[in-house]
């Protein structure tokens, strides 16, 4: 059997403790980087060493939701990467619109700031009405935010900039209500999305999308975990569903194109091959 | 008083009786009527000093109430006193009018500058007020303001900072400061004591919030509040000051009015009392002398008349005289006949009384008016100088004195400083200072006692004018107190001694001046206080606007520091959003950088094992070289070695055969010509190997000469006319008309080439032709054609017989012997030459060879091969690149799914066969179109994969001939080809085109597509009952090459599925919803579940109930908009393409199912569609809801559910509360739920289970699973129902 080092037994040692006690599988997540946030809660906790997170993983059960807001990365920002949005906006919606009901997963939704601004994006392009906007995390405190959709106001300036860049027809302003230096989302965008806690790692398919949007989380995770979120993507998808992946998405360790063709590669956009998921043309197989 | 009317009345008419009796009297009757007058006058002026009386009642309530409400400001009293002044004026006018009596005595005029003066002290006191209002606005309001913006700013700073306990704070302040304000507005009207505790404790509320702040304040702010706490103080210690003033004057002045006013009000009515009295006890004498009166005038008028009018009338005349002087003011004059014991007696003692009171009246009067007048000159004085100046040029004159002088108390130095004088002594000047207890000032300042000192020396004072000096005897030194408090001290000389007069006069205008430098030092005062309140505000101001600068430059400058935190703010949540990702980026990098360098390692290793192996590969080269050398040459040498014997041999045996000598038996010949032949076979056998030796071993050598073409025909023809003959087979020889006469090449070579091709054609033909035809090649030299007609050769062949020790036929070979180097040989002399021999061939029909040979120009002796053309349409048969793979014809059977492919690349060619094996096909390939065209015919393959550039006829050609021919024509061809002509394939009737370089995904499609086409074309049902649109879709599809049928109707619809097969059906919902339900229900209960692909096309939306219908049927639903033709287009060509996987359903028991209604909930419209197909082929009823509201209202309308299958993640409603709210139901109690969830984590099962589910499973759904699980729960509620 190979022998590991300290810190690397110690990981294995977190990982096993949260997976066996809690069912999050963290195995499979990037090593490097599940390493330095580790790191980073080992020293927020307090702790000497980072095996001593193990007991308290196992007998303090407030405890998880720390360390999976400690493990995540919830960074996320209104229209990020604009050109994508514009993308979107120009290329996948029209296409999108001839279904009669829009289902888009936003898989790590984080706080919600890219939610709100599919559902902006969706209400501009006038189906919001027939859209359904399912966001997910494995972060609650993230997701708590992100469903209030309450946000910095001092953010806004970046996100209507982002906005602008991102072919938005009106004003971001019109999208939300300023309080003292927080602003929250209106009202008419969060009747359309809904915020729920799902695990790439243990959960299945919940919903049928018409579009996914997992923008930089499959770089967390290793290829082997890559695979997995690609066939959960995969079965969620309707027939030439679209796939957006994020920008520093490497792509090399994915098999995408064997069920997906890209759209615009440049843009990580990517579209369900005929075939590639289900049959069609009737209820699906089971 | 109307008894005193009455009775002067009387009185008059008595006189006037008199008067009458003793009209004859003459004189005397004037005198009567002059007495009579008087008394009228008289009578008038009583009347008008009682109005005065009343009027000086008036106006002494008038003055107290000025007097209070300048002491106290308050503007009650200021309204009521303004009240009283107007009724005092219409008082005076009321009296002026009714009386119309001359007023030369000037008492009117003493009123109303009474009134006047009041009137001027009321508008001062309206005055003062408003200057105290100013006071309070000027000093707090501006302070207020700058606080108020403070707080703001400093709100609006700590928003960016702080929390929000500290804004409820800083909000909090604000709000005190907004109560604040106005309370201090209201204070300004009325200061009592109800409201200074209101202040006080706004005071303290604001001073707690201020303090509650605490180090959020900035510096700035902090100044501000201290600023205003102290403002706020100092106008509170006013107040209190004003307040304790204002109780001290009412509490005392109340008093003291109470007895000033009650003491004039005894002496008058004492005054009117005795006057009453007086007239009244005249009055009853009156009574009993009218009587006599009457009496004498009756009886006696006559008889006494002349007595009378000597006795009465002298004295009568003297009175009437007194009593004209006293109506006219004089008061000096004295009444005669007081001591007369008649009538005429009591009348003048009565005219005494009355002249003692008038006179009396008229000091009151002088009093008041010159109270009034001093007071109203006061009242005016804007300074203590001009106050003291005043008021001595006033009273020292009024005390007939000659010089004054006026000290005013300092109660803060404790001393006395002269501020005014009269007539003083330059000398003396002002501003001199007395301590008290100094000299007589200081002295009377301590008793507050007025001092005379009468016989003053020649020396102590002296008064001087203009025109002389004297002393003065007297010296009055005397208080100006005011409520006991000592405001000032006046001294006046006089040269007369001061009568009771005068001290009346300084009783009453010393307290009264006293009380005038009180209100005018608090008026000072005060406006001293506003002054500095103007100016601190002003300074306020100033300092307000350098802030305010200050505070916008701090606004820019914070705004610049907040831009550029904003920005770095941006920068840094930006790097560290992009930092994480650039790490994981960069990992995966270094990863995929050391999964390269393991690859890179690797390939080095290969590399090296690759050269290593080339080395050797090489060396062995070298070797097998070197071997195949020494093999040659060896070879060569053994050659010669064998033909020497051989010669002998052969040369030997023939001479034997010959049997010249004829001793020989014909057995023995025979043998001898056996070993000849066998000789002469083994001698050409070690030629031909001696001559592949040497070209193998590069040691053959073409010699180039000029060769004549004739010539070198004729000389194989002679060669071989006897064999031919011998064969019976014709021998030609064809020289074209455009042959060069003389080429360039070795002829010993050409010939030998010839010789074998023509023995070979020979050999091979057993009737017919053999011909040499000889013609151009180009430019470049001949082409030597043999053809035959023999046997020919089998096109797989082929190529093997130029191979050495190889021959086309194994039975060939033994049939026409021969060592099978001959054609081997042939072709490397022949590309020695330059040129290279070729062959087509068909299997009984002959074959053609030709050997091209170029013409090698002088000094070019070289072994260069000269390219051979490629397209010579005449001579195909071209050497391949790479062997050709073998296929599959010799393994098919009747049944097969056979696939041709007709590609000219071997490559391709394998990939493709390799690729359709592994699919199951049987694969042909066809590397020509004849080839493809005789192999479509004799296979009939399912379909045809086929390349454009062919050698011979190209793909356009081959698909032509297949579509012209009935047997091949309903075979589909898929193109692949590097040439990009889709339209043109598709408009040939083609199922597809690809254009190269494909991928291996890309063919697997070709093939499912080929396979689809090949089940029943593309033909695709389009159902619209509009035309125009049906006609826009139709062209639309027909575009793509899909066959379009159009109906109008669902019924034709119906009948045209009933006549063959579609691969998709089209339904353009021009139609009401609800229409195309129901057809597409017949199609399903007609044509069963499998249906074939629909697509709704709607041109407008759905609802979510609409859509539900729909989705049973199909998932393909398309909205007309953006892009739709699009994605219609996709879906059609989707279908009529795409092969569908067959996907196999567990075989389970579910006999205990079937029946049982089921209701599914699922948002996941796929999930539920699926399920329900499943549940609904095991013969269970099946019920929808796509949330949990619509499950509930599914629930409500069917009471016969048995079982639910429940998905948890739902939006608006989710699973679990949608479960609690079914339990929550009393007859859904024990109905069997199952959860379904995308979830595997514990927590979950145990939340579903909570929640009241019975069951649990995770998505994808486990069929095996669900139906045990429902089978269990079912049989669990009917043991239950049993139960209960």
């Amino acid at each position: 059997m190979k022998v590991r080092g300290v810190e690397e037994t110690e990981i294995h040692l977190v990982l096993e403790a949260l997976r066996l006690r809690h069912g999050y599988d963290f195995r499979h997540y990037a090593r490097a980087s599940l390493r330095r946030r580790l790191r980073a809660l080992r020293e927020q906790l307090g702790l000497e060493r980072l095996v001593d997170l193990v007991p308290k993983l196992l007998r303090e059960p407030d405890l998880l939701a720390r360390v999976l807001s400690g493990l995540s990365v919830p960074v996320t920002e209104m229209f990020r990467d604009p050109e994508v949005f514009l993308t979107l906006r120009r290329e996948v919606v029209p296409i999108l619109q001839t279904f009669p009901r829009i289902n888009i997963w936003q898989v790590g939704c984080a706080t919600g700031e890219e939610a709100y601004s599919l559902a902006i994006l969706m209400a501009e392009e006038g189906c919001l009405a027939r859209c359904q906007i399912y966001a997910t995390d494995i972060n609650d405190a993230a997701l708590a935010t992100a469903e209030e959709g309450v946000f910095p106001a001092h953010r806004m300036a970046l996100y209507d900039d982002n906005y602008r860049r991102a072919g938005g027809t009106g004003r971001l302003a019109d999208y939300f209500q300023p309080h003292l230096d927080l602003v929250q989302m209106a009202a008419g965008l969060r009747r359309t999305m809904v915020f729920a806690h799902h695990n790439l790692v243990s959960d299945g398919v919940f919903c049928e999308a018409h579009l996914v949007l997992c923008r930089n989380v499959l770089i967390y995770f290793d290829h082997h975990l890559q695979g997995h979120c690609l066939e959960l993507m995969k079965g969620s998808l309707v027939r030439g569903g679209y796939l957006c992946l994020g920008l520093r998405e490497g792509l090399d360790g994915l098999d995408l194109e064997q069920t997906f063709y890209a759209v615009k590669r440049e843009m990580r956009l990517f579209r369900l091959r005929p075939g590639g998921g289900q049959a069609p043309g009737r209820p699906g197989g089971g | 008083m109307n008894h005193w009317k009455i009775g002067t009345r009387i009185f008059v008419g008595v006189f006037s009786l008199f008067a009458l009796l003793l009209l004859n009297g003459g004189a005397s009757v004037w005198e009567l009527v002059r007495l009579d007058d008087s008394f009228d006058r008289f009578a008038a002026m009583t009347e008008e000093m009682l109005g005065v009386v009343s009027l000086e009642r008036n106006l002494t309530g008038l003055r107290r109430q000025v007097l209070f409400a300048l002491a106290s400001d308050n503007e009650q009293a200021l309204r009521a006193s303004q009240n009283m002044l107007d009724q005092a004026r219409m008082q005076l006018a009321g009296l002026q009018d009714n009386n119309k009596l001359p007023n030369e005595h000037g008492v009117w005029q003493r009123i109303g500058s009474i009134v006047r003066t009041l009137q001027a002290n009321v508008t001062l006191l309206a005055e003062l007020i408003e200057q105290r209002r100013l006071l309070l606005r000027g000093n707090l309001e501006p302070i207020l303001r700058g606080m108020e913006a403070r707080l703001w700013h400093l709100q609006h700073l700590l928003q960016g900072t702080n929390g929000m306990e500290t804004l409820a704070r800083v909000d909090g302040a604000i709000g005190h400061l907004h109560r604040v304000a106005p309370l201090l507005a209201r204070l300004t009207g009325v200061a009592d004591d109800t409201v200074l505790p209101i202040l006080e404790r706004e005071m303290q509320t604001l001073d707690h919030a201020l303090g509650e702040l605490g180090g959020h304040l900035t510096p700035e702010v902090r100044a501000l509040a201290n600023q205003l706490q102290g403002a706020m103080e100092e106008y509170l210690r006013v107040e209190r000051e004003l307040a304790e003033v204002v109780r001290q004057i009412t509490q005392k002045e109340n008093v003291e009015f109470a007895a000033l006013a009650g003491g004039q009000a005894e002496e008058y009515s004492r005054l009117l009392q005795g006057l009453d009295r007086e007239t009244s006890v005249h009055n009853h004498g009156t009574i009993g002398f009218m009587g006599g009166m009457v009496l004498l005038a009756c009886v006696l008028s006559l008889l006494v008349a002349r007595w009378l009018s000597r006795g009465i009338a002298r004295p009568l005349q003297a009175m009437t005289g007194v009593m004209g002087r006293l109506a006219g003011g004089d008061l000096t004059v004295a009444i005669p006949g007081q001591d007369n014991r008649d009538e005429l007696g009591d009348m003048a003692r009565a005219l005494r009384v009355f002249h003692r009171a008038v006179q009396g009246m008229d000091r009151q009067h002088w009093l008041k008016e010159t109270s009034v007048d001093l007071s109203r000159v006061m009242i005016q004085a804007e300074n203590i100088a001009q106050f003291g100046q005043t008021m001595m040029a006033r009273l020292v004159p009024l005390l007939g004195g000659a010089q004054g002088a006026f000290f005013l108390f300092d109660e803060q130095r404790g001393g006395l400083e002269r501020s005014g004088g009269y007539a003083l002594d330059p000398q003396m000047g002002l501003g001199a200072h007395i301590g008290l207890g100094e000299g007589l000032i200081g002295q009377c300042a301590v008793e507050q006692r007025t001092l005379v000192l009468t016989g003053v020396p020649g020396d102590y004072i002296a008064v001087a004018s203009g025109v002389g000096r004297a002393a003065p005897l007297t010296v009055l030194v005397a208080p100006l107190v005011w409520k006991e408090r000592l405001h000032g001290v006046v001294e006046v000389a006089t040269f007369e001694p001061l009568g009771e007069q005068h001290h009346a006069l300084l009783a009453e205008l010393l307290p009264m001046a006293a009380l005038h430098l009180e209100l005018l030092q608090r008026s000072l005062k005060t406006q001293a206080l506003l002054q500095r309140t103007r100016q601190q505000a002003d300074e306020l101001l100033a300092s307000q606007a350098t802030l305010r600068l200050q505070e916008e430059e701090l606004l820019v400058a914070n705004q610049q520091l907040r831009a550029r935190g904003d920005i770095l703010e941006r920068q840094a949540e930006e790097l560290r959003t992009s930092e994480e990702e650039l790490r994981v980026q960069g990992e995966e990098l270094q990863w995929a950088n050391t999964a390269l360098q393991d690859k890179a390692r690797l390939l080095e290793d290969r590399e090296q094992a690759l050269i290593e192996a080339r080395d050797v590969a090489e060396k062995r080269a070298v070797e097998r070289e070197l071997a195949s050398r020494y093999k040659s040459e060896f070879l060569a040498n053994m050659s010669h070695e064998l033909r020497t014997p051989l010669n002998s041999l052969l040369i030997l045996a023939e001479g034997l055969a010959g049997n010249e000598t004829g001793n020989l038996t014909g057995d023995q010949v025979e043998s001898a010509t056996i070993i000849h032949e066998s000789g002469s076979h083994l001698l050409r056998l070690i030629n031909d190997i001696l001559d592949i030796s040497k070209v193998e071993a590069g040691r053959m050598e073409a010699v180039i000469e000029a060769v004549k073409v004739a010539e070198l025909v004729g000389v194989v023809e002679r060669r071989f006319k006897r064999m031919a003959q011998s064969r019976g087979v014709a021998l030609q020889m064809v020289l074209a008309p455009d042959v060069p006469t003389v080429v360039h090449t070795d002829p010993g070579k050409v010939e030998q080439i010839l010789t074998n091709l023509l023995g070979n054609a020979i050999k091979f033909t057993e009737q017919g032709e053999v011909r040499l035809t000889v013609m151009a090649w180009e430019e470049r030299g001949v082409a030597l054609v043999v053809a035959d007609t023999g046997v020919g050769i089998a096109s797989d062949k082929l190529e093997r017989i130029f191979n050495a020790f190889e021959q086309a036929d194994g039975t060939t070979s033994r049939r026409f012997g021969g060592t099978g180097l001959g054609l081997s040989i042939a072709r490397k002399l022949a590309r020695l030459l330059g040129g290279d021999i070729g062959v087509t061939s068909q299997v009984g029909e002959g074959s053609r060879f030709t050997l091209w040979l170029p013409d090698a120009a002088p000094g070019e002796r070289s072994a260069a091969v000269v390219p051979i053309p490629v397209a010579v349409p005449v001579l195909p048969d071209l050497p391949p690149a790479a062997p050709y793979p073998v296929d599959d014809r010799e393994e098919i059977r009747p049944g097969d799914a056979v696939l041709l492919v007709v590609e000219d690349d071997p490559a391709f060619a394998g990939i493709t066969y390799t690729q359709a094996k592994g699919r199951g096909f049987r694969c042909l390939l066809a590397r020509d179109g004849e080839t493809a065209l005789s192999l479509a015919q004799r296979f009939h393959p399912m379909g045809i994969i086929l390349d454009v550039g062919l050698p011979g006829m190209d793909g356009w050609g081959v698909m032509n001939r297949l579509k012209q021919d009935p047997q091949t024509q309903a075979i589909p061809v898929h193109f692949v080809s590097a040439v990009d002509a889709r339209l043109r394939a598709m408009g040939m009737g083609a199922v597809g085109f690809l254009t190269k370089p494909v991928t291996r995904a890309q063919l697997a499609q070709v093939f499912d597509r080929v396979v689809q086409a090949d089940q029943g074309g593309r033909q695709a049902l389009l159902m619209d009952s509009d035309p125009v649109s049906r006609q826009e879709v139709a062209g639309l599809l027909r575009q793509d090459g899909v066959r379009v049928e159009e109906v109008e109707r669902g019924e034709d619809c119906l009948a045209r599925l009933r006549e063959r097969p579609y691969q998709c059906l089209i339904l353009d919902l021009g139609m009401a919803v609800g229409e195309g339900v129901d057809l597409l229900q017949r199609l399903v209960s007609e044509f069963g579940l499998d249906l074939l692909p629909v697509v709704v096309y709607s041109p407008r939306h759905l609802t979510a109930e609409e859509l539900l219908r729909f989705r049973e049927f199909t998932d393909s639903i398309i909205i007309r908009g953006g892009h739709s033709s699009d994605r219609l287009r996709e879906e059609v060509d989707l279908f009529l393409s795409h092969v569908r996987p067959v996907v196999p359903e567990p075989v389970l028991s579910t006999a205990l199912l079937t029946g049982c209604q089921v209701l599914v909930v699922d948002d996941d419209m796929r999930n539920m569609f699926a399920l329900s197909k499943v549940l609904r082929g095991r013969g269970m009823k099946v019920l929808m809801a796509q949330n949990g509201n619509k499950a509930l209202t599914q629930l409500a309308a069917n009471s016969d559910v048995d079982v639910v299958i429940m998905d948890v993640m739902m939006p608006d409603k989710d699973g679990y509360q949608t479960i609690r709210e079914i339990r929550a139901q009393a007859v859904w109690q024990t109905l069997p739920i199952i959860a379904l969830t995308a979830k595997s984590t514990t927590g979950d099962r145990e939340q579903c289970l909570a929640a009241g589910a019975n069951g649990y499973l995770t998505k994808p759904v486990d069929l095996t699973a669900l139906f045990d699980l429902m089978a269990d729960l079912l049989a669990q509620a009917d043991v239950e129902a049993m139960a209960s």
